[in-house]
């Protein structure tokens, strides 16, 4: 909503941006519709395929979505030339949305997460639940999301952190739950890197799998960026936060359990965040000690029941993203001196 | 405050969604590193970010305030969905 009102005051007729599964564009296109403006949104390619009812909203809400990599950019017609079965990637859809918008005058460019602006905007989320703890006399002891470019999660943690900052609340913890197929925190190197794949957008510094990262089709969980906000970065390496790499069988092990003892069927992302907060749990109950463990469950799993069926048809399997894989990509790094 | 021990939805009012947005920048020890120019390698200007975001996002992308004031549009937009609730998950 904020990104799309600063752009209509400005006078943008159009945005352009990226989308994973889908909800970052779900949002940005009802955003336009409501405030007037026209949208565009490069949808990774393999989950355009999987999750169809996702396109078929942000199109009710009336953005135009293609599948990315997609013949409408160059950098979209440079990785199909490389490789037409591209699953595609949050890198490659980035590249396509900022080439679009770098070459309309009336566009502009929308991004979902990792710049500092949009972290920001998120922060209604953690304020809010601060407010509501403390109506209720409860209060966090730990703070567990889950973590993809990092907008839920700094969205949530960021006004819990900032006491932890000023010495307020020291022993607040603060755990990110990323998938061991996307493990940006954990197994990324902390350099500076384009935030797309092409190379067009700026260098930041963040944890990065390398920008050439695609992940592996069978990952259903979402949260497949290569990089993550420069903000989450610096928090993590400050060790103000912790992460953890969850594999993707045990993720939707805890969804279902979720489900079935609470009703609501969390989004494979927000899974993520469900099995940090069981684990965190579990190792209270381990330890016989009492923590008040709060989580954000960023997103609901109604348009992705399709993931759901191939976790329970015994179709999905574990993925850690291999080593040499992580040396290969970040051999790719661009060489930034100081 | 003595809430109900069973309860399961906590509610905030919508007069309770927040007025600013938060800006950890101002909070950190050291400042984060600069973006740099994809081509240079410099540390970007405005002008560099111009095309693709409206002045507005780039200065609230670099600015050190630690609140930054919702305005009354995108406050009331937020109503449609906002607050959003909390729940305590006694089954789990």
């Amino acid at each position: 909503m904020a990104q799309v009102y600063y752009n209509k005051k400005e006078g943008v007729q159009r945005l352009s941006t990226e989308t994973g599964a889908g909800q970052w564009g779900s949002a940005l296109a009802m955003a336009c519709q409501m405030f007037g403006l026209q949208c565009k949104v490069y949808m990774v390619k393999v989950s355009y395929q999987q999750k169809p009812y996702r396109r078929i909203l942000m199109e009710t809400w009336g953005a135009q979505v293609v599948a990315s990599p997609s013949p409408d950019t160059e950098s979209g017609k440079k990785v199909l030339e490389a490789d037409p079965d591209s699953p595609g990637s949050l890198g490659i859809a980035i590249s396509e949305a900022v080439e679009d918008a770098a070459k309309r005058e009336d566009t502009k460019y929308s991004l979902g997460s990792v710049l500092n602006h949009v972290l920001m905007h998120q922060t209604v989320i953690g304020l809010e639940t601060k407010k509501q703890l403390d109506r209720a006399d409860d209060e966090a002891d730990v703070l567990v999301g889950c973590i993809g470019g990092g907008s839920n999660f700094a969205g949530f943690s960021f006004p819990f952190i900032a006491d932890k900052l000023s010495g307020k609340k020291k022993k607040l913890r603060v755990v990110a739950i990323e998938p061991s197929a996307c493990p940006s925190l954990t197994k990324g190197k902390y350099v500076y890197d384009f935030g797309d794949t092409v190379g067009l957008t700026p260098l930041v510094k963040m944890h990065t799998l390398g920008h050439s990262f695609v992940p592996a089709p069978m990952h259903a969980g979402g949260l497949r960026y290569h990089g993550m906000a420069p903000l989450i970065c610096k928090l993590y390496d400050e060790g103000v936060m912790e992460a953890r790499a969850v594999s993707q069988l045990a993720t939707f092990e805890a969804a279902v359990t979720f489900a079935r003892a609470e009703g609501i069927l969390p989004a494979p992302e927000a899974a993520h965040a469900v099995r940090g907060a069981i684990d965190e749990a579990l190792r209270c109950k381990e330890e016989g000690r009492k923590r008040t463990i709060v989580f954000n469950l960023c997103g609901h799993g109604y348009l992705d029941l399709s993931a759901y069926e191939a976790y329970m048809a015994g179709k999905l399997q574990d993925y850690e993203y291999p080593a040499e894989k992580v040396a290969e990509a970040l051999r790719g790094l661009p060489s930034v001196k100081g | 405050m003595g809430s109900d021990k069973r309860q399961t939805k906590f509610l905030l009012p919508e007069r309770d969604i927040p007025a600013k947005w938060y800006n950890i920048q101002a909070d950190l020890k050291t400042p984060l590193p600069p973006p740099l120019h994809p081509g240079t390698h410099q540390p970007l200007g405005p002008a560099d970010l111009a095309p693709l975001f409206p002045m507005e996002l780039i200065k609230q992308e670099v600015s050190q305030e630690r609140w930054i004031e919702i305005p009354d549009e995108v406050r009331d937009f937020y109503r449609l969905w906002r607050p959003t609730p909390r729940y305590r998950a006694r089954r789990l």
